[in-house]
């Protein structure tokens, strides 16, 4: 093994001890890990940033001045700058400049993307789920299928409703009706059995962690047996 | 102890200059009544007429006065024919006071005369007049009490304004305040002066510095007799003419010396002095029981040390005629010789508040309660702080209902005592609540709404323990079936995209992960390169994450280190992504994100499959929001780990994935120890129905709880 490999194991030991002594009670060896990670991975991320976002994407194209991409290459810089105005109290408003233009792009963005690549296909996703190619198999019906597709309606429906009563109900008036009572019961059925299944992943994986781990560490003390 | 610019008031016994405000002579205690002056009467010319007297240009004489007039004695005589009760009548002014009147009152009592004889001839002296002459007399006294009551305020503001600070003052010789009080108190006599020492000033500092035992000492042994000179002093005070009771007796202290709540302070002192709820209603009885007392007859030594016997009186049953009976001096000294001798049993003792031992009363020459409307307790005397301090006129004060005396005193006091009565109970309330806010401090105060149960840790570290002893058992009893957990529709379809990747073929793998996940995600995805290098894929990593950038060299297995590809930063996160996606080259050259990605835009283009990497949902689902449209054919798969499993499914569901592996239970290659898996899910699976249980049992408690609340 190498000098620098033996280095690098010698300085991990002591760093896993000085957060190991978070456990007994020291916060200060566990604060100095902490503080040597943070400023590892914002000094790594800085350089990063530096190396691979800023020099290529702003600096480069400002050394191709007059032409276009360099004149184009402004515009990002005069946003940066109006950004760095936030730091200070005078030219704080200026930074909202370049703040409002990311919001307002994220803002769009977002409205499209959730409508085209989540509900749109969603939706498509449940009507397909009645598509009669599916629900009629060998010209018999696919009770399966249908089963399944309305469950999938139902679940859908409820879950929408139960949100919907908690919305009001939260609010200064509620439903009365029975039926939406019911129907919001059905959906908090359906969000339970929902956290039940991410529950059970958890723990599935937590599980099998435990015993390849455990596993690994009684053969290795029968070694020694 | 005054400041030099103070206008001074001299003391008519021993002549000590006090300061204006003071109430007491500072060296023999004698009560100052310098307190209320009037802006049109010379006190010096005042006292030059009488020539004698000390306290002529006091307002005991200017109500006395006004009781020798004919308004008063015309009412007197008609109490003769209307008995009142003890507390209204009116004694008969001493005769001095008649002969030495200044000429102020003179007018007073002629422009009183003046409109008495309107008032008669007005209401025809019939019977009924001396009702409405009473009457008349209770509203001059009403109004002429209200005069004094401003006049009284007005001295008292100015006052406070002109008094001092008198905290903390020390002189030039470094001497404090309280220890100046004392000096003064107890003047050093010649003798004395003379056989002191001269000490150096830092002696005098040291003494300063006295003790509380020290102080003590002092004043239990220069006070004690200086008390019995102040009494002396007190009983040569003239009091007012009423004829013995034989209710009056003199009650020494509980303690014969030094007073149990003795200060050095001697406005504090008068303060306690003014407390006469058990005032003599026979001032001359008091009189000249003080001065037989104070006299050359003191019989007892103890007496004479005693600082605070005073009197006690039994106003309400004060004989109706006694004001127009002559005193008797020798049945009074007789009567008071008496009560000296039984002092020790028939004296009382009375103490206000049951702490502050009581002070004998010293009533000025003249001074008429009823007149005068409780003087005693309507003066307000100053503390150290210059505060109002509402005179207490006994220890039952603040409880006036378990008083009846005290009662008493306040119907005959008028509305201005009830008044203060009311103030004290209301401080006493404050007082009240201050306390039981002290004593609540660190409670609740308000009800918690929902007040949960001390979850200690005992429970989860049982179900650890239980878990930890139980997999290890099973791991321990012997090598067993590995188990070969179920492949799940999602994982046979990634393995199923997978292998329709051709060799030469581009796979982007996306990265987007923290190095707290990293060792679940490299878990996963280590065969999944493996099998794609050995299927001739060409990876290409992307990341918008810096920490990625190092940590895509764990993803793929070391034993061939240079099949690792090189990292490329995308920057803009999510955007960067759109860029590439949905970006087109322009005419004029390619833009800065192309020329920083190697592809450009063509990049996604160029690759049959996209492989995210990462432990967060919304950077998939951004993903198949923002970037995957743009795409329609390329096919993305997803490592993720097991909490995302669940919310990915509807997206493989709309075949928006074709593919995802969560979690270490997709492994393809795992392989477990079916005894201990067996035994790790049975030991969950108990305990989640035991929690279920008793969440229903508590829930169903709580049910019955409120159902039996409503009801």
């Amino acid at each position: 093994m190498p000098g620098s490999d033996w280095l690098l194991a010698f300085v991990g030991v002591v760093l896993t001890l000085m957060v190991f002594c978070y456990l007994l009670g020291d916060k200060l060896l566990f604060g100095i890990a902490m503080y040597i990670l943070l400023g590892v991975s914002s000094g790594y991320a800085a350089i990063i940033l530096i190396k691979r976002a800023l020099l290529p994407l702003l600096i480069a194209p400002l050394m191709a001045l007059p032409k276009i991409e360099g004149l184009l290459a402004l515009i990002p810089l005069l946003l940066s700058l109006l950004l760095i105005g936030s730091l200070f109290r005078k030219s704080a408003k200026a930074a909202r400049v370049p703040l409002g233009i990311l919001a307002g792009i994220l803002t769009a963005l977002t409205i499209v993307g959730v409508s085209r690549g989540t509900l749109a296909p969603q939706l498509l996703s449940i009507v397909d789920a009645f598509d009669p190619a599916l629900v009629v198999k060998a010209g018999m019906p696919n009770w399966t299928a249908i089963f399944e597709a309305f469950m999938t309606l139902t679940g859908v429906i409820a879950v929408l409703f139960f949100f919907h009563h908690r919305a009001k109900t939260s609010g200064k008036y509620e439903i009365s009706q029975p039926w939406l009572e019911g129907l919001s019961g059905v959906g908090q059925i359906f969000i339970g059995i929902t956290f039940g299944a991410v529950f059970v992943g958890l723990f599935n994986t937590a599980l099998t962690a435990l015993i390849a781990s455990l596993e690994r560490l009684i053969n290795f003390i029968r070694l020694w047996l | 102890m005054t400041d030099q610019g103070e206008p001074l008031q001299i003391c008519p016994n021993c002549g000590q200059e006090n300061a204006l405000q003071s109430l007491k002579c500072i060296r023999c205690g004698e009560l100052l009544e310098g307190l209320f002056h009037f802006d049109d009467y010379d006190e010096q010319e005042g006292v030059d007429a009488s020539g004698e007297l000390d306290n002529q240009d006091t307002i005991s004489t200017v109500l006395n006065s006004l009781d020798e007039n004919a308004l008063l004695n015309e009412q007197n005589q008609a109490a003769s024919e209307f008995p009142e009760p003890a507390e209204e009548t009116q004694p008969e002014p001493p005769a001095w006071d008649r002969e030495q009147v200044p000429d102020w009152l003179e007018r007073v009592r002629q422009r009183v005369k003046e409109e008495e004889s309107a008032l008669s001839q007005a209401s025809g002296g019939s019977g009924a007049g001396g009702r409405q002459s009473e009457d008349e007399r209770a509203q001059v006294d009403q109004a002429f009490a209200g005069m004094l009551r401003r006049i009284r305020e007005q001295a008292e503001n100015e006052r406070k304004k002109n008094r001092p600070s008198t905290e903390n003052l020390v002189d030039e010789n470094g001497d404090p305040e309280w220890l100046r009080r004392i000096r003064e108190l107890h003047p050093p006599t010649v003798e004395e002066s003379q056989n002191l020492p001269a000490k150096p000033a830092v002696s005098d500092e040291l003494d300063d510095d006295w003790t509380e035992e020290e102080l003590q000492d002092l004043l239990r042994r220069e006070i004690g007799a200086q008390y019995l000179e102040e009494h002396r002093q007190e009983l040569n005070f003239p009091l007012r003419e009423q004829p013995p009771t034989e209710e009056t007796t003199l009650e020494p202290a509980a303690e014969p010396g030094v007073p149990e709540d003795f200060h050095n302070i001697p406005d504090d002192d008068l303060e306690e002095r003014e407390k006469p709820i058990s005032l003599p209603d026979n001032p001359l009885e008091s009189q000249q029981v003080l001065s037989d007392s104070a006299g050359s007859e003191m019989p007892d030594p103890e007496l004479a040390v005693d600082p605070q016997p005073y009197f006690e009186t039994e106003l309400s049953e004060a004989p109706a005629d006694e004001p127009d009976e002559e005193p008797d001096e020798a049945a009074d000294a007789v009567a008071v010789d008496e009560a000296e001798e039984e002092q020790p049993e028939g004296l009382e003792m009375q103490e206000a508040d049951g702490e502050t031992p009581a002070i004998p009363p010293i009533l000025p020459e003249g001074t008429d309660e009823t007149q005068f409307g409780g003087n005693s307790e309507e003066a307000p005397e100053p503390d150290e702080d210059g505060e109002k301090v509402e005179p207490e006129a006994d220890g039952e004060l603040v409880e006036p209902d378990a008083n009846p005396e005290a009662e008493t005193a306040e119907d005959k006091n008028g509305p201005e005592k009830s008044a203060d009565l009311i103030l004290r109970r209301d401080q006493r309330q404050r007082a009240q609540t201050l306390k039981n806010i002290i004593e609540q401090e660190g409670r609740r105060s308000i009800a918690v709404l929902h007040e949960k149960a001390p979850q200690g840790k005992l429970g989860r570290l049982i179900l650890v323990l239980l878990l930890m002893i139980g997999v290890v058992t099973a791991l321990v009893l012997g090598p067993a079936q590995k188990l070969e957990l179920g492949v799940s529709p999602m994982s046979s379809a990634f393995e199923k995209s997978l292998g329709q990747i051709k060799s030469g073929e581009h796979i982007m793998v996306v990265l987007d992960y923290q190095a707290a996940t990293s060792a679940e995600l490299e878990s996963l995805a280590k065969p999944v390169f493996t099998k794609l290098l050995a299927q001739g894929a060409k990876i290409r990593l992307l990341t918008s994450q810096p920490a990625d950038v190092w940590l895509a060299g764990g993803l793929f297995d070391s034993d061939f280190p240079e099949e690792v590809p090189k990292t490329e930063f995308v920057p803009g996160g999510i955007l960067g992504y759109l860029a590439l996606s949905a970006g087109s080259t322009p005419d004029w050259g390619k833009t800065p994100i192309e020329k920083a990605i190697s592809g450009g835009t063509d990049l996604l283009d160029q690759s049959g499959a996209v492989l995210i990497i990462t432990d967060s949902f919304d950077f998939a689902r951004v993903w198949l929001e923002q970037v995957a449209p743009w795409k329609p054919g390329l096919k993305t798969l997803v490592i993720t780990t097991a909490v995302n499993a669940p919310v990915l499914q509807p997206y493989f569901a709309s075949r928006q994935l074709s593919g995802y592996l969560a979690g270490a239970a997709d492994h393809s290659g795992q392989e477990l120890n079916q005894r201990a898996w067996q035994v790790g899910v049975m030991i969950m699976m108990v305990v989640i129905l035991l929690g279920m249980i008793s969440k229903a049992d508590a829930d169903a408690n709580q049910r019955e709880e409120q159902r039996n609340a409503r009801e």
